[in-house]
């Protein structure tokens, strides 16, 4: 992570010297579409987080979940539109809306739970992960088929909530102002609800360990459904998000914010609540600024930027003292004089479509979390079985 | 509604092993929620087209009726305390198969005249007036909703049967279904097969003008795949394996070589016979067969679940394609993929050096990882690569 951060930053004050970079509005305005994006990753993380803490599987569905969700808010919404709601009284329509699509998401994810996982319960842990990327396929084609292919835009908010608010010189549209409220109110009410309720210490009960519970006299069945319910129920409220952020829904809408919400669970350590949400704010954060910082004009700072991590990387091996990693050292030290050479040369690359390469920031850091630190920025949280 | 179909017949059918009638309402309602399905996502409509018994059964038609078959056969099985099916026995078989099928029509006319009523075309876009007058069958809605349910009715009760007759018979039955969809959904792979044989006049027999089989060549399939099933022995596929597996290794050895032998030359001379069609599909066939091995030593001999497995393949592709299309700046005249000269032998050797090499760099660094850690990172990979080669960047 370290090697990530020092090569944004070493990248970053090198583009400001430049001058090539962007503009400091720019920026902000980067890092504010990048949290509220990211939160919303949060709150699809959280279904991720609870369900392999509980269960300890990846549920590729969710995703799908979430899709849903935004769909049939969808056809609330446009109905509410028709029906000259949304115009009149945005607040209450958007309520409808919400209370839509959080009540289909919870009801798709408890009936994925029901039908799909509940004969795998006692599979062996890879069953369960290739059924729910089979579900998953199964509910993006059926969408696909039911709805049609067209994005279905949502209908554009008000005038007045569109308007930028300027707080503490960061120009914020309403609309994302709202989505970051929200989010911020989901996650407090969920963090509540595990942490104080009597059926969050269950559900926490389950995850830590499932016979021991069970004994206890939980009903380890219903608190899985609840587990599901409550993460379901966080991707309704992500998929409003999604609505307010970027309007248009598709069967495809669930995939690709589906995996980055995994990747932010990941990143915050996964089966840890507070660690789903700020993985997902990271994640958004990382995601809107890293195709500008790393990958914009590959110009000599940034192959220096990777010698002096590299070295840096290479010197606190050596003082580790760990004999182990000695060969290592000489990759990285072999690694950096090449880059160093590589940088003063005056070697540029410029890259087109950057915001392209958007998704591959965001898996690559995935990778790399994975790879160096799979146990997440916050550390995991899970049952004794699922430890390996 | 269940109830008032329910009652009565359980007070008929006095058994000691009495209908299971949860079961039945279960798999009768999501029969006729299955129905309503496929006719929402449009295989109806689209597969109206296609003729499968012409002119009275096309494939859109199939895609609804086997539903009441399928579910009502399950409705009829009922469990052991140990979960597993145990053969059911006469009446109640019939019986719970009978109603299952009844409930499956009732719900599914319920979803025609829900169609019928409401426009809703514009959320569910299939559900559109041609559906519904497919669906109706030209008859009115009343009587439309009776012959459905009727129908359906009577197909649960064939899934019923399938459950009590004896082994032969539900072997000729599963065969000469087989068959008949078999010969039907393959028609065009049939005709070129004949064609490339010179007997055309088989597959004129057999299909109508156009398209489907005739009612006809229909019942002699049918009469022909039963008596290969009635002469069929009853043991399962792994049954047998087994039976392979226990030969002498003499005799195995010696089967082995004929049927590589046998492989062999069909590679080489079925393509010669067969039309341009066939060849398509075998190519197409012979592609995944060359995947399917590759993933099977990943997944299957090491135990790895990656799925990002088919990025290598793009590997190998865009490499190709670098490689040879006239837009690459990589491209010269010479190098094509000419396999009868040296240049795509050399294609080929670049091709799978690029792609080795992508698998080294992705699996030496997640190898360690456990294995659904190991699966997202492959999948990760595999996403990156697609976006990689779709941007504007990397595009030649």
């Amino acid at each position: 992570m370290a090697f990530v951060i020092v090569w944004g930053v070493i990248g970053a004050i090198g583009l400001g010297l430049e001058g090539n970079g962007l503009s400091a509005e720019a920026w902000k305005q980067l890092i504010v579409s990048g949290v509220a994006q990211g939160s919303m990753y949060g709150l699809l993380a959280l279904g991720y987080s609870m369900v392999y803490g509980v269960l300890g599987f990846i549920n590729f569905a969710h995703g799908e979940v979430f899709m849903v969700g935004a769909m049939v808010g969808f056809f609330a919404a446009d109905a509410l539109f028709r029906a000259g709601l949304w115009e009149s009284s945005f607040i209450l329509s958007i309520l409808i809306v919400m209370v839509v699509a959080i009540l289909t998401s919870t009801f798709t994810a408890v009936l994925i739970e029901k039908i799909a996982y509940r004969p795998l319960r006692n599979a062996p842990r890879l069953i369960p992960l290739i059924t729910s990327i089979g579900i998953s396929f199964f509910i993006q084609n059926a969408v696909q088929l039911l709805v049609g292919p067209a994005v279905k835009t949502y209908p554009a908010p008000p005038s007045w909530l569109s308007d930028p608010v300027d707080i503490l010189g960061f120009k914020i549209p309403g609309t994302t102002l709202l989505v970051l409220v929200l989010a911020l109110v989901s996650m407090v009410g969920l963090w509540l609800f595990v942490e104080r309720s009597t059926t969050g210490r269950a559900m926490r009960a389950v995850a830590e360990d499932k016979e021991i519970a069970a004994l206890m006299g939980i009903n380890v069945d219903r608190v899985i459904v609840m587990t599901f319910a409550v993460g379901g129920s966080m991707a309704g409220v992500a998929a409003i998000l999604w609505a307010m952020l970027f309007r248009g829904v598709s069967a495809l809408t669930g995939f690709l914010p589906g995996i980055k919400a995994f990747t932010a669970a990941v990143l915050g350590g996964i089966g840890n609540i507070v660690g789903a949400m700020v993985g997902g704010v990271l994640l958004g954060i990382f995601e809107a600024l890293g195709p500008n910082i790393v990958l914009r004009g590959l110009s000599w700072q940034i192959p220096v930027a990777f010698a002096v991590v590299l070295l840096v990387a290479g010197v606190s091996v050596v003082l580790a003292g760990r004999t182990a990693k000695r060969k290592g050292l000489v990759v990285i030290g072999a690694a950096s004089v090449l880059m160093s050479l590589v940088g003063f040369s005056g070697f540029t690359i410029v890259i087109p479509g950057l915001s392209q390469l958007k998704d591959v920031v965001a898996f690559t850091a995935l990778i790399l979390v994975l790879i160096f630190k799979p146990s997440g920025l916050f550390g995991e949280q899970l049952g004794k079985e699922d430890r390996a | 509604m269940t109830d008032t179909l329910a009652r009565p017949e359980s007070s008929e059918s006095p058994t000691s092993d009495p209908v299971d009638w949860q079961r039945v309402q279960k798999w009768g309602a999501l029969g006729g929620l299955t129905m309503a399905f496929i006719a929402a996502i449009g295989a109806v409509t689209v597969l109206d087209k296609r003729p499968i018994i012409s002119p009275w059964l096309s494939l859109g038609f199939l895609a609804l009726l086997w539903v009441p078959v399928a579910f009502s056969s399950i409705a009829a099985a009922s469990r052991n305390a140990d979960g597993s099916d145990i053969p059911a026995n006469g009446d109640r078989a019939l019986i719970s198969g009978l109603v299952a099928g009844l409930l499956s029509g009732l719900f599914f006319a319920l979803f025609i005249v829900i169609i019928d009523t409401f426009d809703l075309t514009e959320i569910l876009v299939n559900l559109n007036p041609k559906l519904v007058d497919l669906l109706t069958l030209d008859r009115g809605l009343a009587a439309a909703s009776m012959l459905w349910i009727l129908g359906s009715g009577l197909l649960g009760l064939v899934g019923g049967a399938f459950k009590v007759i004896p082994g032969p018979a539900r072997r000729m039955v599963a065969y000469a279904a087989t068959g008949v969809l078999m010969m039907a959904l393959l028609e065009s792979i049939v005709i070129d097969i004949s064609q490339g044989l010179r007997i055309e006049f088989v597959s004129d027999w057999i299909y109508a003008l156009n398209g489907g089989l005739t009612t006809l060549s229909a019942a002699v399939i049918a009469a022909i795949f039963g008596v290969l099933g009635f002469l069929s022995d009853d043991r399962t596929l792994s049954q047998r394996r087994q039976d392979r597996i226990n030969l002498d290794p003499e005799v195995r050895r010696r089967k082995n070589v004929i049927a590589i032998a046998v492989t062999v030359l069909a590679v080489v001379f079925f393509p010669m016979i067969v039309g341009g069609l066939t060849n398509e599909l075998l190519a197409n066939v012979g592609l995944f067969v060359l995947m399917g091995l590759g993933l099977n030593i990943v997944v299957g001999s090491a135990g790895l679940l990656d799925l990002g497995y088919v990025a290598f393949f793009a590997v190998g592709a865009y490499t190709t394609a670098v490689l040879t299309s006239p837009l690459s700046p990589f491209w010269t005249p010479e190098l094509t993929l000419n396999f009868l000269g040296w240049e795509g032998w050399l294609i080929m050797g670049i091709v799978l050096l690029m792609a080795a090499i992508a698998g080294i760099l992705v699996g030496t660094p997640v190898i360690r990882l456990r294995g659904d850690y190991l699966a997202i990172v492959t999948l990760g990979f595999g996403e990156i690569v697609r976006v990689l080669f779709l941007s504007d960047w990397l595009a030649p």
